[in-house]
């Protein structure tokens, strides 16, 4: 099967003195692959790359037999949802996925099969006719979800999929991208949700200034804070010392007590009675440059 | 291929909302306000010397309208490079489509050509209506450029403005004289193809020129 190959794609804007890119090299199999990374590190550059909208300065993208270096051949396969969704306000729903499938190259006899699933997908159906501009944020976001879909896409590309819905619609969107994916179609996600992506995805990556600072599968990324992550209650005079000089991933008041609960990360070489089974956001934190040494 | 071009195009009209309507209610409205003018002017045995510098003014415009707004979605809303993800090249979200806004115009021109000639029983055709074809190209590239240069649809509406207030203020004579396409007349018959060709020319090598360079910059966008 295919394989999703980054290599060496770098990018620098004119205007920027750092490069946003800086030698990306990923290897994304089929399946649901996570983009970790805090503002700023060069994720949605590298999306906007993938997603064909903006050209890299160097490096070679390549997904069978897919070669981003013909973008006219990868647009045809690709679904895209940017960060902020935007689509003629004045359209109606079914009207924007039907003007979306004609510029995905939806063959006519298809195009009203490929809009009707993608707002059964989204859970749109119920507002087919209304037009774009009276959506809500969230219903907005669900449409970009569906133009996504239009046309079946081997790879899809989203970004923040999840910014502005309701709990109920996160857990379906998680449930439809799985279901999508199906391991034969490389779906890309980027979020700031560490949960959304831990949930999620089977290999995640972590960018950061624009170099990958960890890669792979979800199991082999959680186990770089092995032995690094630790669990206690102690006083908040405690917990303030402590702070100092280690990184608090999360700390919440004890339910009966003056104590808290604090997970944090260990410095290297530090060992504890209280080490805990790490997870993404220990990694993540780590990787990031979040424990203090 | 003729079913896919008539749906984009029922779209490309339906995008633009009532921005669309702008220009067919104000030449609704030119030809409405022509009908007095052109009474009073006969009554009066006065010459008519409203009408056709208006006509210039306003209609070349119209078509520059269609032309930005076909692009604010695209260009001044957060979100908009989601077009430039679709199976299309960027010389259709640019070029192409400001050629069928053109070919719009076109149609809009010799419609407000023929109302008004006949209200003023004089032929506009062909002189003065290729002239008015030849400003709305100048118009229509202007905004385009505009447009991809600044992103925004008030900015390239006040490229617009400036350079028409600037003709306006300055005519043929001034130092505006070599970007100018406007001819000015004031009475009909309009100008012979000696005096129109020039500006027509004029105005397709600018028009050409600012279409090339508003391509550029979506390419780069």
């Amino acid at each position: 099967m295919a394989t999703w190959e980054i290599k060496d794609v770098s990018k620098q804007y004119r205007s920027g003195k750092v490069k946003a890119l800086s030698h990306v090299n990923l290897s994304i199999e089929p399946g649901l692959f996570g983009l970790l990374g805090p503002n700023g590190a060069g994720k949605t550059t590298l999306m906007r790359i993938l997603a064909t909208v903006l050209a890299a300065d160097s490096g070679e993208v390549h997904f069978g037999k897919l070669d981003w270096s013909r973008p006219q051949d990868v647009t045809r396969n690709l679904g895209y949802l940017p960060q902020h969704f935007n689509v003629y306000k004045y359209l109606t729903v079914g009207e924007a996925l039907d003007d979306i499938a004609l510029f995905k190259g939806v063959p006519k006899g298809e195009r009203k099969k490929h809009v009707e699933l993608a707002l059964e997908r989204s859970h749109m159906t119920e507002f087919a006719k209304r037009r774009i501009g009276q959506l809500s944020g969230g219903m907005l976001r669900r449409v970009g979800i569906a133009q996504a879909l239009v046309g079946e896409p081997k790879v899809l590309i989203v970004d923040e999929p999840s910014a502005g819905l309701d709990p109920t619609e996160r857990i379906h969107l998680r449930k439809l991208l799985r279901d999508y994916a199906d391991g034969r179609r490389a779906v890309l996600i980027s979020s700031h949700i560490v949960e959304d992506i831990e949930s999620l995805c089977d290999q995640v990556a972590v960018l950061n200034r624009g170099t990958i600072r960890a890669h792979g599968r979800m199991k082999d990324v959680r186990a770089l804070a092995e032995g690094r992550v630790a669990e206690t209650v102690m006083s908040r005079q405690e917990y303030y010392e402590m702070e100092e000089g280690h990184a608090v991933i999360a700390f919440w008041p004890e339910e009966e007590g003056e104590g808290v609960r604090v997970r944090y990360l260990l410095k290297e070489g530090e060992t504890s009675e209280h080490v805990v089974a790490p997870r993404l956001e220990d990694s993540y934190t780590l990787v990031i440059g979040g424990g203090k040494q | 291929m003729k079913e896919r071009l008539g749906q984009e195009i029922k779209y490309d009209i339906k995008s633009l909302g009532f921005n669309f309507w702008v220009p067919p209610l104000a030449t609704v409205i030119f030809i409405i306000i022509t009908i007095p003018v052109t009474v009073m002017c006969r009554r009066n045995n006065w010459a008519n010397v409203y009408t056709m510098p208006l006509m210039e003014l306003y209609l070349p415009l119209m078509g520059a309208l269609w032309g930005i707004f076909s692009l604010q979605d695209m260009l001044e809303e957060a979100g908009g490079e989601i077009y430039f993800s679709y199976h299309r090249k960027r010389i259709y979200w640019g070029l192409w489509r400001q050629l069928r806004f053109f070919v719009l115009y076109a149609v809009l021109a010799a419609v407000a050509c023929l109302a008004v000639g006949v209200l003023m029983g004089q032929n506009f055709f062909p002189e003065q209506y290729l002239l008015y074809v030849c400003q709305g190209f100048f118009l229509m590239g202007l905004g385009f450029l505009g447009m991809t240069l600044f992103g925004k649809a008030g900015d390239a509406l006040i490229v617009l403005a400036l350079y028409v207030c600037a003709h306006i203020m300055f005519g043929q004579g001034g130092w505006t004289g070599y970007t100018t396409v406007y001819l000015g007349n004031e009475e009909l018959p309009a100008g012979s193809f000696a005096e129109t060709g020039i500006l027509m020319i004029r105005a397709a090598v600018l028009g050409a020129a600012c279409f090339i360079g508003g391509h550029i910059r979506m390419i780069y966008r």
